[in-house]
């Protein structure tokens, strides 16, 4: 296992006010194999959950020197990791090998990402996992159509669940796991009520465990292709909407990173995530990129293609931003 | 840290960390990542021409910024050399600009 992979996996829970965040939480939580978990809360409130390594977050947040809001270190969450670390190393709490944050249900959860892999003395330790957003399945339409920050909770999300689907109609509910496709494609939406839904495999799930990192990589692109199927090609370039592109000749890496860097500087807080399986040239094996906004984990490479297609696809959650103007670019600095 | 000049050199930016050319500390002496180094310089250098700065490598580590004019500023990662080269340049570097992939083209097809 790489040393990025030993580090000790964040998992963000996040999704709108009273849209079953902490329901979620205590469903998971109560299986055995998530006892060497630790829990953060930011909450204001009473905190509805029973769990032996809990701690709770004030809130407070400093910004980095560049300014920029999605790359805002979060120093009550430091403060509180930091803590929870020493009491580790004190012995006064069980050792730990996952760190669970549920956020508020109006936060933005990159600033939550940002501040365990560019702070410092987090990162050495910690390395963001998967973000988890519940949506309330009677509520979620009306939610995003009112409050921006539901849908950057979606459009974030690496897993998507939807909550409250006893009290709301099958037409409802389809309607929203349509409109969370649009939004994102790349994450696999699932239903809290199904009776396969396991909770526990929520916050097991990581791309960078060696052992589920295919199925994981996997999966981004299945939603792409029903979305396809089921939606066309998208070439909008209003509100914040996903698509995929494909790209038959190999990358040079140095080109893509030097593209993607630019991008990434110039459009950060418009490009939401970026999930890609690449080809590159001199690779045997596809690279797999994952980033947030301006931040990007560490590249990895898979074993082995996942099918016999050998191109570079890419998922783009965007706001704002074409994906015609996006290929083109890509394509102009690939040939380089 | 470079015991002569007290530089500390900081985690790998995420563009140096795995590539075609491997990792920094896998191939022998390093000769593959300062290959795939330089023709990272070279991509950038071709965009800052847009905007009138270059880039250069300094001791393997830093990167350079320079203006038409001279002035210079030392940076470790690509996203600093972008913001640097703005700074320097008085407007916003987008790869996303008409005129500068028309540009790039233009250098594509005629190298």
């Amino acid at each position: 296992m790489s040393l990025y992979a030993a580090r000790c996996p964040v998992v963000v829970v996040t999704g709108f006010l009273g849209s079953g965040k902490t329901t979620l939480l205590n469903r998971a939580l109560k299986d055995p194999a998530l006892s060497d978990c630790a829990v953060l809360v930011n909450e204001f409130g009473a905190v509805g959950l029973d769990h032996h390594l809990l701690e709770i977050i004030d809130g407070n947040t400093v910004l980095l020197a560049s300014g920029c809001v999605c790359c805002t270190i979060r120093d009550d969450l430091k403060s509180a990791v930091l803590e929870l670390e020493d009491k580790r190393l004190r012995g006064e709490v069980p050792p730990y090998s996952r760190l669970v944050i549920e956020t508020t249900g109006l936060a933005d959860p990159t600033p939550v990402i940002a501040t365990f892999m560019s702070d410092v003395s987090l990162r050495h330790r910690f390395r963001p996992g998967l973000v988890v957003t519940t949506v309330d399945a009677a509520q979620g339409a009306a939610t995003l159509d009112a409050h921006g920050e539901s849908v950057k909770q979606a459009a974030l999300a690496d897993r998507l669940v939807l909550t409250k689907s006893d009290i709301a109609s099958a037409a409802a509910v389809d309607a929203l796991r349509a409109r969370l496709r649009q939004l994102n494609q790349s994450a696999a939406v699932l239903c809290a009520q199904a009776d396969d839904f396991d909770a526990a495999a929520l916050l097991r799930a990581d791309v960078y465990n060696p052992s589920h990192r295919e199925a994981e990589v996997a999966r981004w692109f299945e939603s792409q292709h029903q979305h396809r199927h089921a939606d066309g090609h998208s070439q909008h370039g209003d509100g914040i909407h996903a698509f995929c592109i494909e790209v038959d000749e190999a990358l040079d890496w140095s080109a893509f990173g030097v593209w993607l860097t630019l991008l990434l500087h110039r459009h950060g807080d418009k490009v939401l995530r970026v999930k890609g399986l690449l080809n590159v040239k001199g690779a045997d094996t596809p690279v797999v990129i994952n980033g947030v906004q301006h931040l990007v984990h560490p590249p990895v490479h898979l074993a082995r293609w996942p099918d016999d297609a050998r191109h570079s696809r890419i998922v783009f959650i965007v706001e704002g931003i074409g994906q015609s103007v996006i290929e083109e670019s890509l394509r102009i600095f690939n040939a380089l | 840290m470079c015991g002569f000049c007290a530089v500390f050199s900081g985690v790998p930016h995420w563009t140096e960390t795995a590539s075609d050319a491997g990792d920094r500390d896998s191939d022998s002496g390093g000769h593959a990542w300062r290959l795939a180094r330089q023709r990272r310089l070279a991509i950038v250098n071709a965009v800052l021409a847009h905007y009138g700065c270059r880039v250069a490598d300094w001791m393997g580590g830093e990167f350079v910024v320079t203006s038409q004019r001279g002035r210079s500023e030392m940076v470790q990662h690509l996203p600093q050399v972008w913001q640097v080269a703005e700074n320097i340049a008085r407007r916003p570097l987008d790869p996303l600009d008409p005129t500068l992939l028309a540009a790039l083209r233009a250098r594509g097809s005629s190298s």
